[in-house]
């Protein structure tokens, strides 16, 4: 009879793989705490943050409930090491909502209950394999964002700092918040008024 | 399923796909005026249709001649929402929308200060240019979701008729969960890839 071959978990394989991207990784494994393996990687630019990596399926499945996800879908989840105080909570919000525009893969987002402020993307994989350059590019948005933003970010978070101020320094920086058109005709030009 | 790139264009693959999966869809090819090829997806409920355009950030980028299209995989689906802002209501909705996209899951839904035009925009990146039926049906369907519930409320944000506290009892009102995510403790940064980092 043949013997089971041991096959790597994705994230043992994404790990092998993170060397090749010069990026830090660590795998912690499910105990009884966090029932779901984690992969940590970490930042190339000089953050004391690491991003998570888990599969958003194995945090649901020890609950027995997996039936709003189609697929399997990975989660990179980035928490920044810092809250917003609950009195400037509404500014980090929206604060955030700006950056995210800046974004080409996942959200910043200020949590309105808590003040917790984190870069979130989720990944359908559904061959449950996630890709080593799929994550790769999508930290490199997160941290070409941050770069530039992060402080502003926690002055923002703690009332130092306005929205139009942070808007305005992050101008200053050579970063400007796209601009999204409507293609939305005012009912005037679509009723044939006049222009 | 999956597309098939050999035998059809990556976004007439996805067109097949929303067939099945029964999203109403139009292909717009690239013309004089239009860049690239454009697939337009109704997202909309209850007689209100929001038109969501799905495009390859690649085809972007090779129209402006900066790169091969195959060599950024990324879908865009953008859907711009029809809604009135004024000065005094910016703030307020930019907020609802923080809440909303925290629920969304895929993608954001933002608003533009500088246009007031608010937007759902999702990134699906993908290994190559091709994308599962499934993955796409559920991306889609969770946005016509959280917009059949979150375009009400954005409205009435948006025109001034109600706080962004009232938006938020009525979303709770029809079932909606407020998002919570929990703070990572405060450890020595040399901890980071210990796993006290996540305890």
């Amino acid at each position: 009879m043949d013997e089971a071959v041991p096959t790597q978990s994705p994230l043992s394989d994404l790990l092998d793989q993170l060397e090749g991207l010069s990026r830090q990784g660590r795998l912690i494994e499910a105990d009884d705490l966090r029932p779901f393996d984690t992969l940590l990687v970490g930042f190339e630019s000089d953050f004391d943050l690491a991003a998570e990596v888990y599969f958003v399926n194995d945090v649901i499945e020890p609950f027995g409930d997996e039936s709003d996800l189609e697929c399997v879908v990975a989660q990179v989840l980035v928490r920044l090491p810092f809250v917003a105080e609950p009195r400037d909570t509404p500014e980090a919000v929206r604060f955030c909502n700006a950056l995210s525009q800046l974004l080409t893969a996942g959200v910043l987002c200020c949590n309105e209950r808590n003040g917790v402020i984190y870069f979130r993307a989720l990944l359908p994989m559904p061959d449950r394999t996630l890709p080593a350059g799929v994550l790769d590019s999508v930290l490199n948005t997160a941290e070409a964002v941050l770069e530039k933003s992060m402080d502003l970010v926690r002055s923002v978070s703690v009332g130092a700092e306005t929205f139009d101020n942070a808007i305005a320094i992050l101008a200053e920086r050579g970063v400007r918040i796209p601009r999204m058109e409507s293609l939305h005709v005012p009912p005037a030009n679509a009723a044939g008024g006049d222009n | 399923m999956t597309t098939n790139p050999a035998a059809v264009s990556p976004l007439q693959g996805i067109a097949f796909l929303l067939e099945e999966e029964e999203f109403p869809f139009t292909l717009l090819r690239a013309d004089e005026k239009r860049l690239v090829d454009i697939l337009l997806v109704d997202v909309g409920v209850e007689g209100e249709p929001v038109p969501a355009e799905l495009l390859f950030l690649g085809d972007l980028f090779a129209a402006a001649g900066e790169e091969d299209p195959n060599s950024h995989p990324v879908l865009q689906i953008l859907a711009r929402l029809n809604l009135e802002l004024s000065d005094e209501t910016l703030s307020g909705v930019s907020r609802l929308c923080g809440t909303l996209t925290e629920a969304l899951g895929y993608g954001a839904i933002s608003c533009s200060e500088e246009t007031r035009v608010v937007f759902l925009r999702i990134f699906l990146h993908l290994s190559d240019r091709t994308v599962d039926g499934h993955v796409l049906g559920s991306v889609l369907s969770q946005a016509k979701m959280i917009l059949a519930m979150g375009v009400p409320a954005l409205r009435e944000v948006g025109s001034g008729r109600w706080p962004y506290e009232k938006a938020v009892q009525s979303l709770i009102a029809k079932g909606f969960e407020l998002p919570v995510m929990e703070s990572l403790p405060v450890v020595d940064s040399s901890k980071r890839f210990q796993p006290e980092y996540l305890s």
